[in-house]
């Protein structure tokens, strides 16, 4: 997001804050599909991460008149997301025993069945090494490689120190291209 | 491997530019030296790329309009943070509303009422407004463990 999406974002809040539910109506478009597929990509089920979002939203509601300016309202977001997801990851976990495996919906129906062949098989492979690393690995290398947020917003955004953010990430990366070679029958070593 | 090798903790945080300008110089002529630290970082470099090439997932309806239906049987936002206690408030809705839900709720709503979502979200609830709420919620920032710093 630029700053004229930040500043219409803070005009939007503003109105919605007053109960002007349209303006929220708006907000929530703007949001919706990056909210959406950063739980998608981080839950892996395409059912949950669809009643999440909305979940998402109606927190972001409820808790609109604490949001304060200096958090960028996307970071805000994507926050709460994050929040919400690990909880659903933890029930997941306790239903379960097991983290979803096969079953998950992200790789096979996010890009349609039309177009790209190589490009989404490509794509494909990387969403399931993602969903086969611990989530803890998994957000943090969706805060910043895909949302492109600073250390210090991933930080703000985990509750962890600035300090770890970086030891994580490394440790994420390594993870994810372990699973990516092991894939493709590499050795990284 | 060259005499020391950073491994990948310096090579992500180089990456992300996050190296002292000191450290970054060291470690760029130790990669030039050093063929598995060079084949480190182009791994990490692909790898953002392909994070980047992703596509964006698409919710594929228009959520404001879910959500805005939704939000007029619901009181307006206020400064006590409330605890929602029903996950789905679709009964209240009119016409016109139902009609925009109706489609993409229906599997939804015979989920809640199969009961394999639990209903009411009070570990939702915790989850964002205890301990740390969703923003910058603290009343205190200094008195937040994760406050300082952010910007
Ligand atoms: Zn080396």
């Amino acid at each position: 997001m630029d700053d004229a999406d930040t500043e219409r974002d803070n005009a939007s809040i503003v109105r919605a804050r007053a109960g002007d539910t349209r303006a929220f109506g708006e907000i929530v478009r703007r949001h919706q599909d990056r909210v959406f597929s950063f739980i998608l990509r981080l839950t892996g089920t395409r059912d949950e991460a669809m009643d999440l979002t909305q979940e998402v939203f109606m927190k972001a509601w409820q808790a609109l008149p604490e949001w304060r300016s200096e958090a960028r309202f996307s970071t805000w977001l994507l926050q709460i997301a994050r929040n919400l997801s690990i909880d659903l990851l933890r029930r997941r976990q306790v239903i379960q025993f097991a983290p979803l495996d096969d079953e998950l919906d992200i790789a096979d129906t996010a890009m349609g069945p039309e177009a790209c062949y190589a490009t989404c098989q490509r794509d494909a492979q990387l969403a399931r090494a993602l969903q086969r690393i611990p989530a803890g690995q998994r957000e943090i290398l969706l805060l910043r490689e895909v949302e492109d947020l600073t250390y210090t917003d991933i930080a703000r955004t985990l509750g962890i120190r600035p300090g770890t953010v970086k030891s994580r990430l490394a440790r994420a990366r390594a993870a994810l291209l372990e699973r990516l070679g092991r894939k493709a029958g590499e050795d990284h070593g | 491997m060259a005499d020391h090798c950073p491994r990948t903790l310096a090579l992500s945080a180089l990456l992300d530019g996050q190296l002292q300008p000191r450290q970054r110089r060291e470690l760029l002529a130790h990669i030039d030296r050093c063929a598995a630290c060079g084949e480190r970082l182009r791994e990490l470099e692909t790898l953002r790329s392909r994070f980047q090439a992703l596509p964006q997932e698409r919710l594929g309806f228009d959520l404001g309009a879910v959500i805005e239906a939704r939000l007029r049987v619901q009181p307006r936002p206020s400064r006590t943070a409330r605890r929602p206690g029903m996950r789905w408030l679709l009964f209240p809705l009119s016409g016109a509303a139902a009609l925009t839900l109706g489609l993409y709720l229906g599997s939804t709503l015979i989920r809640s009422m199969a009961g394999d979502m639990p209903a009411g979200p009070p570990m939702l609830a915790m989850a964002v407004f205890d301990p740390i709420p969703p923003g910058n919620l603290c009343p205190v920032p200094k008195s937040c463990p994760s406050g300082n710093g952010f910007r």
